[in-house]
């Protein structure tokens, strides 16, 4: 599958390093420190030192040939706005989209491009929440 | 008129000022309150601090009874997002984005929402200051697409039929002021030196208009 990653932080290199093994995988990052780091540590990722929110570099790494768009930068409205490219300028099937604050969760929707969100916090609310329920059972 | 601006540098706090002076209610909101100092003493608007699109900050700034929403924050992405916000969510009438990234700007108009490209207009601007030397423009459209160009009209192009200078599509004379008098010619209306001319020209045909009015 060809995948396009935008964000080389802590969550986007990960995904990228276990995603290349059996995908096409592209990472886009806009730090230029950042992607110097990584490049000999992810040795089968197309890794593209470019801001990812701008149409022509969406462009120039064959986003309408993606099957799969994933925004994990530490931003909200860039992803929301990365999302929103995605899906109604490129049409990729599926958009995956990181929400950083939980107070923006209810942005990442259809109507903003995004098929499915991940809120870290939203998960770590529901461990918590299952620990303390099951706690208090006790 | 309500007005919501968000983003409090020197376009938000102009605007801001601007507006409250000619009577409206102003909130502005900005991610830093520190910002707020451009807006000087005499502003008797509210200001709000957090992010333009979290929907409690555009509630508190009345998002609800809002006339118009401008977004000028320092990030072209969180003026697109808190502009969507505003015109979908909120439903407020008038919704203006400035976009500094002329890429991005055209595809965000597509989302309906004015949008204002200050890089274009500004680079277009200065390169007629540059270039255009006997002629000059006197209205500008929609961002620069389309301007309104004026000129006198040289001895050299006395007698010549307005039809044989006009493109269609790209150029068209609108007026022409003889004597002090105005008139929309036709394409048989034939120039006479010293008519002050108004041009109608496609900013992309700009270097033809010229060819065509100063090299003949």
């Amino acid at each position: 599958m060809r995948i396009l990653l935008i964000g080389a932080g802590a969550v986007g290199k990960y995904l990228a390093g276990e995603l290349s093994s059996k995908h096409e995988v592209t990472l886009i990052e806009t730090r230029r420190d950042r992607c110097e780091l990584l490049r000999p540590l992810l040795p089968n990722v197309k890794l593209i030192n470019e801001d990812g929110c701008e149409p022509w570099v969406l462009e120039m790494v064959g986003i309408s040939d993606t099957e799969l768009v994933v925004t994990v930068t530490g931003d909200d409205e860039d992803n929301l706005v990365i999302s929103y490219l995605s899906k109604f300028e490129y049409e990729v099937p599926t958009v995956i989209a990181r929400v950083n604050n939980p107070s923006n969760q209810w942005l990442f929707n259809p109507e903003w491009g995004v098929d499915t969100e991940v809120s870290v916090s939203d998960m770590i609310a529901q461990v918590v929440q299952e620990e303390i329920t099951a706690l208090v059972e006790d | 008129m309500h007005v919501v601006i968000m983003g409090c540098g020197r376009t938000g706090s102009q605007l801001a000022r601007r507006l409250e002076e000619e009577g409206h209610s102003v909130t502005v909101i900005d991610k830093d309150p520190n910002a707020f100092h451009m807006l000087g003493t005499g502003f008797h608007g509210r200001t709000v601090t957090g992010i333009g699109f979290d929907r409690d900050v555009l509630v508190s700034s009345g998002i609800e009874r809002a006339d118009a929403f401008i977004a000028v924050s320092s990030g072209d992405n969180s003026n697109i997002v808190s502009s969507r916000v505003a015109k979908t969510v909120f439903r407020v009438p008038r919704v203006i984005t400035r976009i500094y990234d002329p890429r991005r700007a055209k595809i965000y108009r597509g989302m309906g929402i004015p949008t204002v490209a200050p890089v274009t207009w500004g680079i277009d601007k200065i390169t007629d200051l540059l270039f255009l030397e006997r002629t000059c423009s006197r209205d500008t459209f929609g961002n620069g697409e389309v301007e309104l160009m004026e000129l006198e009209i040289p001895a050299n192009l006395d007698g010549r039929k307005v039809g044989d200078f006009e493109v269609p599509g790209e150029i068209l004379v609108a007026s022409i002021a003889r004597l002090g008098q105005a008139f929309v010619p036709v394409s048989g209306t034939t120039f006479k030196e010293s008519d002050l001319v108004n041009v109608v020209v496609q900013r992309s045909s700009m270097d033809k208009f010229e060819k065509m009015f100063f090299l003949a």
